[in-house]
């Protein structure tokens, strides 16, 4: 059985598609694939009220109850605020009263709830947890993400099938090759949907485009350009109660793609998006403004620059931290996060780094800079466990300071005392050397086996260790 | 209000008020004009308490000094205090192990970063960058190359306006000459101390600073034999292991003994 528009097939039951036919069909071709095809006439206004009665009931449930557009039997509903699992007993409830099969999903975003509700995995009611959408989407086929077809079938045909495959394709090839309408199927791949399931006022997108007066080949122009954007858009956004998640960038490249006759392939400008994503959103110019500048930093121009396009790509409420009245100062959280944020780009990886404390014994393993804000499990199983008493953290002793790799130095001896050691060209006489400490260890991975002393002398005391008959300096207290 | 404080019963409430008001504000008075070192008797010589906020503080002594003690100690004051520390690490020499109970200090809340420049020329850009964030309390420059006058002046500013402690490590005066601080700090290694001398923005003093000495927990003086460690236990159960450690070296090797020392508080002098 299957509703007919027209001669276009515009639903068809669960026994029809078993059999071959498709929406979107003519009914001479539905009629060729499935030979009992029964076909109703597509009856809109019958539709349109069956929808209103069901909006009206699901009401009960939600106060935000939008009908999806153009897919009659899909509506979103607001889960914001409340229960969950009651939430989607009591909608399951309602909605079966209309449809015995209906099926309830409740996520972050509408791309993936809807993919829930059509997912073989799924009950009747199935909740992703909080921040689990990309995980979700991750096995699920192309065919649950809106996108054009040309793009499905090209995926397809590369072998991409699932939406993880999609979201692990570099964002700019995406962009390249299908433009803005890729990118948004690139973001749905990976969970991002802006979409909300409540009926809000159409408002100007937070977007600001500009157009270079002659192509730039430097970030310079450009980032003039963006400041003057961001300006626009952090008060505008603080006047709606919003701070911005995510900022993204659209650079237009002149590379003579967009000079080229509307009707060949590629033939829009060749634009290049990149997003920066704050780790916690702001509603304020210079914050962004760092941000974006630490994005634009570590952005290679492929070709001329001759338009921006500065938009909003995600908002959160805007929540200022609280301040405490009697507090000596304050520090702003955000603009730590844009001066770190700007420093990584400019200095490259592990350069911005926390100390972390390690369960090894040798000096150089004992510890290591974290990159992460907070330490990964893996980095916390290596961590000493609570309570330990650990030499390497006594909080009062000399401060070590650790030569990047240990320097091979000729070592004088008084009897099987060092005394004296050539360092860098110069001579260091020992007054006094304590040792030795032997360590070894790590032979399952990297063995190694030491005789430790420490030498003082009169410009600082030393930390020299043997290995292999070869004396090394590693570093020395200060 | 005039009126009001007039009356005796109103004067009454006002009082009280004020004096309920000011023990809920009295508890931890917080000076911001300055971070103290975490060494009580440094703190007491300078003219500030500490290290002046919003001024830039030259700390000047050769390598293997004590600098980088001192520095430790600020920095754990400060941390303690719930403020943020930015350290730039230039010479990308500090051990990450020293400073991880400094960074842990306010359990999972990030409070010290350490900034290390695969350039030591850029260690200045790296400092004007977060002095200007005005949201870190201290920022520590050390290991950088000299820093010319007009960058000085430059940084000096920066800290001025955002309020942070701006502390330079020099190894020489020639590096510092061009600073022109208001807190100068001369560290210098005295026996099995650190001693402070505070040459500019205080009682001209010199302060010892003890730090505990930390020693190998196990002597094996067989040539043959490694030391073999396992994890980190409690301290429980390694008493008895230090103390039959102790006990052999003295036996076998009786001039090692004196290593086992810890030397505590801090002395003026």
């Amino acid at each position: 059985m299957a509703l007919v528009d027209g001669t276009r097939v515009r639903a068809v039951s669960s026994a029809a598609a078993r059999a071959g036919a498709r929406t979107g069909m003519t009914e001479q071709a539905a009629r060729g694939r499935v030979p009992a095809f029964e076909a109703l006439a597509w009856d809109a206004a019958a539709i349109a009220q069956a929808i209103t009665e069901t909006t009206a009931l699901l009401l009960a449930a939600s106060p935000q109850v939008s009908p999806a557009p153009e897919e009659p039997g899909l509506w979103w509903i607001g889960a914001g605020g409340m229960s969950e699992q009651p939430l989607a007993r009591d909608l399951l409830a309602l909605a079966r009263g209309w449809h015995p099969r209906a099926r309830v999903a409740i996520a972050d975003s509408c791309v993936a709830a809807r993919a829930a509700t059509w997912s073989a995995r799924g009950a009747a009611a199935h909740i992703i947890p909080c921040r689990g959408d990309a995980a979700y989407l991750s096995p699920a086929p192309l065919s649950l993400l809106p996108m054009a077809e040309e793009m499905r079938s090209t995926l397809e045909a590369l072998g991409l099938r699932t939406a993880g495959a999609l979201a692990a394709l570099s964002s700019e090839d995406v962009e390249r090759r299908w433009g803005a309408g890729g990118l948004a199927a690139w973001r749905y791949a990976r969970g991002e949907d802006a979409r909300r399931p409540v009926l809000v006022p159409v408002a100007t997108p937070h977007a600001v485009s500009a157009e270079l007066a002659a192509p730039a080949e430097t970030m310079e122009p450009i980032l003039f350009l963006v400041r003057a954007a961001l300006e626009r858009l952090a008060p505008a956004l603080a006047r709606e109660g919003r701070a911005a998640a995510a900022i993204a960038i659209t650079l237009v490249l002149d590379d003579a793609r967009g000079a080229l006759p509307t009707d060949m392939i590629g033939a829009a400008a060749h634009t290049v998006t990149r997003e920066v994503r704050f780790p916690r959103p702001v509603a304020r110019a210079a914050p962004l403004f760092d941000h974006c500048r630490a994005l634009l930093a570590r952005w290679p121009l492929t070709a001329p620059a001759c338009g921006v396009t500065v938009a909003v790509a995600a908002t959160a409420p805007a929540s200022a931290a609280q301040g405490d009245l009697l507090a000596p100062r304050w520090q702003d959280p955000a603009a730590a996060d844009a001066a770190l944020a700007r420093l990584r780009a400019e200095l490259g990886p592990r350069s911005v780094v926390r100390p972390v404390a390690l369960d090894a014994h040798a000096p150089e393993r004992a510890g290591a800079w974290s990159e992460a804000l907070y330490p990964d499990a893996a980095m916390r199983a290596r961590e000493p466990a609570p309570g330990s008493e650990w030499p390497a953290l006594a909080p009062d002793g000399p401060v070590l300071r650790l030569l990047e790799a240990p320097e091979e130095v000729a070592m004088e001896f008084d009897g099987e005392r060092p005394c004296a050691l050539w360092w860098r060209g110069e001579r260091i006489t020992l007054v006094r050397a304590t040792g030795p400490e032997r360590l070894s260890g790590d032979w399952w991975s990297d063995p190694y086996r030491r005789e430790y002393w420490r030498g003082e002398s009169l410009r600082g005391e030393m930390l020299v260790f043997a290995e292999r008959g070869k004396w090394f300096v590693q570093g020395w207290y200060d | 209000m005039t009126a009001a404080l007039a009356r005796p019963e109103l004067g009454t409430t006002v009082l009280e008020l004020r004096s309920r008001l000011a023990a809920i504000t009295e508890a931890p008075a917080i000076d911001v004009r300055a971070l103290g070192t975490g060494v009580a008797a440094l703190d007491a010589v300078l003219a500030r308490g500490g290290v002046p906020c919003g001024r830039l503080t030259e700390l000047i002594g050769a390598r293997g000094g004590g600098k980088t003690t001192l520095l430790r100690h600020l920095v754990r004051a400060t941390v303690a205090r719930g403020l943020w520390v930015a350290y730039v690490d230039a010479a990308r020499t500090l051990a990450p192990r020293d400073w991880a109970a400094a960074a842990a200090a306010r359990g999972a809340e990030p409070v010290l970063w350490m900034i290390r420049p695969e350039r030591a020329a850029r260690a200045a850009w790296c400092a004007e960058l977060l002095l200007r964030s005005g949201a870190f309390a201290l920022v520590v420059l050390d290991g950088a190359p000299p820093l010319a006058s007009a960058a000085a002046v430059r940084l000096a500013r920066l800290a001025r306006e955002g309020g942070a402690a701006f502390v330079v490590a020099a190894e020489d005066d020639a590096s510092a000459a061009a600073l022109g601080g208001a807190l100068r700090l001369r560290v210098a290694r005295g026996s099995r101390t650190v001693k402070v001398t505070v040459e500019k923005g205080g009682r001209r003093r010199t302060v010892e600073v003890d730090h505990a000495r930390t020693v190998a927990h196990r002597v094996c003086a067989h040539p043959e034999v490694p030391d073999r460690r396992g994890v980190a236990r409690p301290r429980a159960a390694r008493d008895g292991e230090h103390a039959a450690a102790a006990r052999a070296a003295a036996v076998v090797a009786p001039a090692r003994r004196e290593r086992a020392a810890r030397v505590p508080a801090a002395a003026v002098g």
